[in-house]
């Protein structure tokens, strides 16, 4: 590569400029040179908002935690759950004890011991403070009263009620070294740790630097009690713009691209990488205000004119051209990827704008003189609330032609996620204000969080439809108790069947998992939430360059 | 006297700006819809009891006059607070952030700076030509462009066409890994990487700032050519390039003052345009985000940093205006 005077000249400013940075940083050590051939290089479009697990929320911070603590059981690539610090576990036959050996010898990055006393701190303190400072872990824990140790490898978990989904909580909980935290359990107050690098790691990484908004480093922990990565340690850098994460990847600063959007499929396959695709939780909707309390526009509130709405969707044409082919058309709010928790009995609704204009006809919405339609004297004419979606834009312009074709006309209000979930809300939480809005979901592989979001009680919580079924509440408990698999999924799919006949929702589409790496590189797992992840350490244990 | 009057003056003015502009952020912030906790409520685990813990804990149940005086009280401490979103304090994220962007936005000012000049003085002295035709049109259209899209397509020649400049980021992960995980690497690899990393960025900031300057440059020349002194000088028989630097330039630079001062104060407010696009960890791209969550202490914070950068530039160009041109005191 050959460089010209003026570009000498300008790296010459440029090293001035960061020297005057450096000195009141008080610049960089080190000497020598550098061997970076066995470090994984991530780029990512998302943010590790911290490295606190009492604050953290981003699901890259999550799949960070994965790699960095212990965790009692991980997922397979089946979404089976298979040992990880537990060897194995065992259930009474009530279901309300559940009792797990751990990996005995296994120490922190630290050196000091890490056992089963550690898992029953962890659990106990998350208990003690889920309220409190520990409220961010509050669902995993729920209907949990006692964790206790045995002895050095064994961990009871005591419940006061039969929980469905107790591995699926146990997966997303971190085993926390009590050396560090111990302080703060004294108060509650975690929040205020200060998270100084290195942190102490019982994982196979250890997270030994971070910038907000810009990068992490990893280095493979030397003490690892399990399988160790064949990678010396991990780069993530954070990108805010995906066509420079792309570039990137195309000139080789980086590895592996862990999310990348539709757009750079073709490019990065024609120039030689690696692009590979998993059905994903990822879910978009269309959304009606539920509430029958609503005051105004209530016509939104007759299934028929939801029927019609569905049937004016030609979600097959937004699958091709908003996702470009890399989603599937979606049926239920629990999605396919999550197993076999998905109703395969339910189907989207097929595109038929002449039936759609059919229903409104006949519920004698006429049209007025410029196409819209006038429903009980009003014209039908709604804002939709649009948070800030990836693809947004272009899904609404669809939806907007849709509904025109039927008489209806729909106007984006565009807004940041604060101000729309204030908005779905108004007033107060009380779901009165707003008729239609757009939003996606993230969904969990166990289906209670998904089937969760629709509840009464996440009025002014997780809730965007105003949506309140009293006999849907009642079989969410009941799933959520039943511990046999077989009988709980007949619930699941009831619960769908309700939703799919009510349609708080108009589901879009599912938008596939996409990932890019370098054809150097071997051993990823692309799972549905990607090859860095917070189901399972295989990927990056397994990463290396051939 | 008179200028010791109108220092104070000055002074006096600067501190009341800042004031309002401070109590403004404060109201502005609180009566935009959404609140720091709307974005608790659709995540997974985030809990109905953790939003109010932090309502609690922010003191967002409060009064808002009771919150405007606990604010003031602490800034008259120094204290910035604790950013809602990551729990940790807000002046060393700040400082953080400025270290990281005064760098690169003061590259690209400066390099700004230096290119309008020299558009505007050619502009200026070969009116009518087509040198004048080029040197304005090519300033114009940078200017037109939009920032993001500029900066795409700078990666998209250099980075990924040409490769020669990395696309985005401060560093190269790579190098920077392995320091982190004990591989010795020089000051000197460091130093150079990031120059490397700076280019793109600051040159894309130059690009888009330097037909302002050139714009300024240009018409305050082409006035200070009709003033009786230039006229004089040209009389005298002095050589042409000494009545443009000795006497048309130096006049003509007042002006040009006060858009420097401006640049040099808007420097810590960064860019967020320019740090989106190409990652850039500054003070513009946490302000973002920082809105974007409500983190009222880090918006507070930021927008502090960028009020008291811009009113003290401000006012530095106010009283170096005094110096170079007494009339205005009077």
């Amino acid at each position: 590569m050959r460089h010209t005077g003026a570009y000498k000249i300008a790296t010459g400013l440029a090293a001035a400029m960061v020297l005057l940075g450096a000195c009141s940083s008080g610049g960089t050590g080190g000497g020598g040179s550098s061997s970076a051939t066995q470090i994984l290089r991530i780029g990512s479009n998302d943010e590790i908002d911290s490295l606190n697990p009492f604050v953290g929320l981003n699901s890259l911070t999550y799949s960070t935690f994965q790699v960095t603590y212990p965790y009692l059981v991980m997922y397979d690539d089946k979404l089976d759950f298979v040992p990880y610090f537990a060897k194995s576990w065992s259930t009474s036959d009530n279901g309300k004890k559940w009792t797990f050996h751990t990996v005995p010898g296994a120490t922190w990055s630290d050196g000091q011991a890490l056992d089963a006393h550690d898992v029953a701190w962890s659990f106990t303190t998350m208990v003690k403070y889920q309220d409190k400072g520990a409220g961010n872990w509050a669902s995993t824990v729920s209907h949990l009263k006692t964790v206790t140790a045995t002895d050095d490898d064994t961990v009871v978990f005591s419940y006061d009620a039969p929980v469905a989904n107790v591995l699926s909580q146990l997966q997303q909980v971190p085993i926390l070294p009590e050396q560090f935290w111990d302080t703060y359990a004294k108060t509650g107050n975690f929040k205020s740790a200060s998270m100084t690098t290195p942190l102490v790691s019982g994982g196979p990484f250890i997270v030994q630097s971070y910038k907000k908004n810009a990068s992490a480093t990893l280095k493979a922990n030397p003490t690892f009690w399990g399988t160790r990565p064949h990678v010396a340690g991990i780069s993530l850098t954070m990108f805010n713009d995906d066509d420079a994460m792309i570039a990137a990847l195309r000139n080789h600063e980086i590895d592996l691209i862990e999310t990348l959007p539709p757009s750079g499929i073709k490019p990065l396959e024609q120039a030689g990488f690696q692009v590979d695709q998993a059905p994903s939780p990822a879910l978009s909707d269309f959304i009606f205000n539920s509430n029958p309390k609503k005051p105004q526009h209530r016509e939104l509130l007759d299934p028929k004119v939801r029927e019609a709405f569905a049937l004016s969707f030609n979600l097959q044409e937004m699958v091709q051209t908003v996702w470009l082919g890399t989603a599937t058309l979606a049926n239920s709010i629990v999605p396919p990827a999550t197993g076999s928790w998905s109703d395969p009995s339910l189907h989207a609704a097929p595109y038929d704008p002449a039936k759609a204009n059919q229903i409104l006809d006949s519920l004698g919405y006429r049209r007025g003189s410029d196409g819209i339609r006038v429903a009980d004297g009003h014209r039908m004419s709604y804002d939709v609330i649009m948070p800030d979606l990836t693809e947004g834009d272009r899904m609404f312009s669809m939806v907007q032609g849709w509904l025109k074709a039927i008489g209806v006309q729909v106007n984006q209000k565009k807004v940041d996620d604060s101000t729309a979930f204030d908005l779905v809300t108004a007033p107060d939480g009380k779901y009165l204000d707003f008729d239609l809005a757009m939003w996606t979901w993230g969904m969990l592989p166990d289906p209670d969080f998904a089937l969760s979001v629709v509840l009464c009680s996440q009025y002014g919580s997780w809730s965007d439809t105003g949506y309140c079924n009293p006999a849907y509440d009642k079989l969410y408990q009941e799933q959520g108790k039943q511990l046999d698999a077989a009988k709980r999924q007949a619930i699941v799919y009831r619960m769908e069947r309700i939703l799919a006949h009510d349609l708080p929702y108009i589901f879009l589409g599912y938008k596939n998992q996409i990932s890019a790496h370098d054809k150097s590189w071997s051993g990823f797992q692309n799972t549905m939430y990607g090859p860095y992840n917070a189901l399972a350490v295989t990927s990056m244990v397994d990463a290396q360059r051939d | 006297m008179k200028q010791s009057r109108y220092v104070l003056r000055r002074v006096w003015a600067a501190l009341l700006t800042t004031y309002v502009a401070v109590t403004f952020n404060f109201l502005l912030l609180r009566l935009m819809p959404g609140d720091p906790t709307s974005r608790l409520a659709r995540v997974p685990n985030g809990t109905e009891e953790t939003r109010r813990a932090l309502v609690r804990q922010f003191g967002l149940d409060q009064p808002l006059w009771r919150q405007y005086l606990d604010y003031l009280r602490e800034l008259g401490h120094g204290n910035l607070g604790i950013s809602y979103t990551n729990q940790q304090p807000v002046t060393s994220q700040l400082l953080e952030a400025l270290r990281t962007t005064v760098p690169m936005v003061t590259l690209g000012t400066v390099t700004a700076i230096v290119l309008g000049l020299v558009f505007g003085v050619v502009a200026a002295w070969w009116r009518g030509h087509a040198v004048e035709k080029s040197s304005t049109f090519v300033s114009m259209f940078f200017y037109a462009l939009p920032t993001q899209w500029l900066g795409l397509m700078l990666i998209l020649v250099f980075s990924v066409m040409l490769g020669w400049l990395p696309s985005a980021g401060m560093h190269d992960p790579g190098l920077m890994a392995a320091r982190d995980i004990g591989v010795p690497v020089s000051s000197t690899a460091v130093l150079r990487d990031t120059a490397t990393h700076m280019l793109l960025p600051s040159m894309t900031l130059a690009l888009v700032l330097f037909g302002e300057y050139t714009l300024v440059v240009r018409s305050a020349l082409l006035e200070t050519f009709g003033e009786d002194f230039v006229l004089t000088a040209r009389a005298k028989g002095l050589r042409p390039r000494v009545v443009l630097i000795r006497h048309a330039l130096r006049n003509a630079l007042l002006p040009v003052v006060t858009l420097v001062a401006l640049s040099i104060g808007f420097i810590a407010g960064g860019s967020i345009l320019v740090e989106t696009v190409f990652s850039w960890p500054g003070i513009g791209l946490l302000s973002y985000d920082a809105i974007q969550a409500r983190d009222y202490p880090m918006i507070q914070g930021a927008f502090l940093v960028i009020t008291i950068s811009v009113v003290f530039c401000n006012l530095v160009a106010d009283l170096l205006y005094a110096r170079l041109d007494p009339r205005i005191t009077t």
